[in-house]
């Protein structure tokens, strides 16, 4: 293709079908729309694109006094082809009929990812076409009722599923997950109406949870290596098993490796020995990160201590701490704990948060340092807002402690950022 | 393949006649012409009469980096970054190039590329980048669907 004086050359236009579609594909909707009024010839070339995704780039494109609705309506209209992602997420988008009809309109044969954010108002009730989709791969909801209809079917290529304020059934739900085989990854973000959480998902790999239940039954979970979970409130919780049938749930997941919890959920294991071992063990788990740990109250300290002597194959421990004052019976319950019985054998890298060094901390970071007989690396992120010297005179003082594995070091995680 | 065995290479000829020796780790990343030196046409030249020298050189240099396993992720990203930086006309050639050798992460890049520059520009200034001449005439603007309105309303502020 060559011609007669570069610079006035139209370098693009006449790029192979095939070529515009795929610049097309790596742009925002809003662009690629827009490139419909360059000349004649690119009139229609967008109409192709593989992804319709309305978002807040493409709802700023049409400022002014339309509706959001007929273009949506157009745009579906003048679409061509395989369409493999539909995304509804414009700012401020309520609940209304017209969704409905949109995603009756779409090819079901081809999605591969769809989203549908709801953002003020009633939350959306989701209609029975969505759920014969049978190519998708990634589904994500936000503000909606999750109703599978009663003949779903399944949808055997979902991977990765992302709930945020989602009402949903427990049993439908429960059902539903079942009827998904090669679903890797699930969130659950602020979802309502069930009290117990079954999943029953042989490949999942990742669960985050953040929101209420008491109780949670793990079926078939043969794959999950990693559990993320964040309770909105403990004031469901009555009698004092929640804290124990949360970790014996999870000690039956065999692959699980990386747990993150916040360390109130723990509490109440102080009835089942803590800050002893636990009767059950999580046998696997390489990763745990203690989240808003509360260093001024000895059940918290004692049941993270508790959770951490029953993880035999812990790696790295990763503690955020949340303090305020400082508890002399704390720091004094820590000095009392028993040293090297063995149970941090395998702990390599400590990673402490929000470091303040408070008494309390100072004596639980002390503890670690006497009993972790292979650790390598002790890392202090001090807490800005009370460490007025960067955390150096809490290094210092840190590296006086007794160490029981010879070669670990004690360091300044601020500092080695820069 | 063993490392002992001597490495087996292929013979490309650009459209102006220069002759490329590659190895076959090489060009087996030429997609859409794997077949001929998989069909044991060893020696033999196969000639891309629709390439020139400058292009084909630069898209053997992309591939040498690519095959070359020992190249960390970081090095062969900033690679990358460095190897779109060309005029646009060699760009357009490189894909072109890219596009008929079905070679897919350079396409990818070189796309990518392309809609970077896209990307939050108006019209106008696209029409500029690229020289895209604007032959609407204004029957047609009338014609234009809502969508269209919409976007002529965004074209006109431009002007």
């Amino acid at each position: 293709m060559r011609t007669n004086g570069r610079s006035e050359a139209d370098l693009i236009s006449n790029l192979p079908c095939s070529i515009i579609e795929n610049i097309l594909g790596c742009l925002p909707l809003r662009d690629a729309v827009r490139t419909s009024i360059l000349s004649r010839e690119w009139r229609y070339k967008w109409i192709t694109c593989p992804e319709l995704v309305f978002d807040f780039w493409f709802d700023q494109m049409f400022l002014g006094n339309h509706k959001l609705e007929m273009i949506i309506y157009q745009i579906l209209r003048l679409h061509q082809g395989p369409l493999l992602k539909f995304a509804l997420q414009v700012p401020d988008f309520r609940s209304c009929p017209d969704i409905d009809q949109w995603i009756d309109h779409l090819p079901n044969n081809n999605i591969q990812d769809f989203t549908l954010h709801i953002s003020r108002g009633d939350k959306h009730v989701l209609p029975s076409c969505l759920f014969a989709f049978q190519q998708l791969r990634n589904l994500k909801l936000y503000k909606c009722a999750f109703n599978p209809p009663p003949g779903f079917k399944g949808f055997s290529k979902l991977v990765n599923v992302d709930l945020q304020n989602v009402e949903l059934d427990p049993v439908t739900f429960a059902k539903f997950i079942a009827l998904c085989p090669n679903l890797e990854r699930l969130r659950l973000m602020d979802c309502t109406g069930f009290d117990c959480l079954e999943i029953n998902a042989s490949k999942l790999k990742f669960l985050e949870f953040h929101g209420v239940f008491k109780s949670v039954s793990f079926k078939n979970c043969s794959s999950l290596a990693e559990v993320k979970l964040s309770f909105s409130s403990m004031d469901f919780k009555t009698g004092n098993r929640f804290s124990f049938d949360l970790i014996k749930s999870l000690s039956c997941l065999p692959a699980l490796e990386e747990l993150h919890l916040q360390a109130y959920v723990l509490e109440d294991l102080t009835e089942f020995g803590a800050p002893k071992k636990l009767p059950v063990a999580l046998k696997t788990l390489k990763t745990l990160h203690l989240s808003d740990m509360y260093f001024e109250k000895i059940e918290e300290i004692s049941c993270a201590i508790c959770l951490i002597r029953s993880s035999p194959t812990l790696q790295k421990l990763k503690i955020t701490a949340f303090t305020f004052d400082v508890v002399e019976a704390v720091a004094e319950f820590l000095r009392g704990q028993k040293i090297s019985d063995g149970s941090l054998a395998q702990l390599k890298t400590v990673d402490m948060q929000l470091f303040s060094g408070i008494e309390s901390e100072m004596e639980f970071v002390k503890y670690l340092l006497a009993s972790a007989t292979a650790l390598e690396e002790m890392a202090i992120t001090p807490h800005a807002g009370s460490v007025s010297d960067g955390g150096e005179s809490i290094l210092n003082e840190l590296k006086q402690f007794p160490r029981a594995s010879p070669k670990a070091e004690i360091i300044n995680s601020e500092k080695k950022a820069w | 393949m063993s490392s002992t065995e001597a490495k087996k290479m292929v013979v490309l000829k650009s459209f102006d006649g220069v002759t490329f020796e590659v190895e076959e780790s090489v060009a087996v990343q030429f997609e859409s012409i794997r077949h001929m030196f998989e069909d044991n046409l060893a020696g033999s030249v196969i000639p891309l009469s629709n390439i020139k020298s400058e292009i084909l050189s630069k898209v053997i240099d992309y591939c040498k980096r690519h095959a070359d396993d020992t190249t960390d992720e970081e090095d062969l990203k900033a690679f990358d970054a460095d190897f779109v930086k060309v005029e646009h006309g060699t760009l357009f050639d490189i894909i072109r190039a890219a596009n008929y050798l079905n070679i897919k992460s350079l396409l990818d890049l070189t796309c990518q590329t392309v809609a970077d520059m896209i990307k939050g520009k108006t019209p106008a200034e696209i029409r500029e980048l690229f020289n895209i001449s604007d032959e609407f005439t204004p029957e047609e603007e009338e014609e234009a669907s809502i969508i269209t309105r919409f976007i002529y309303m965004d074209r006109y502020a431009d002007c």
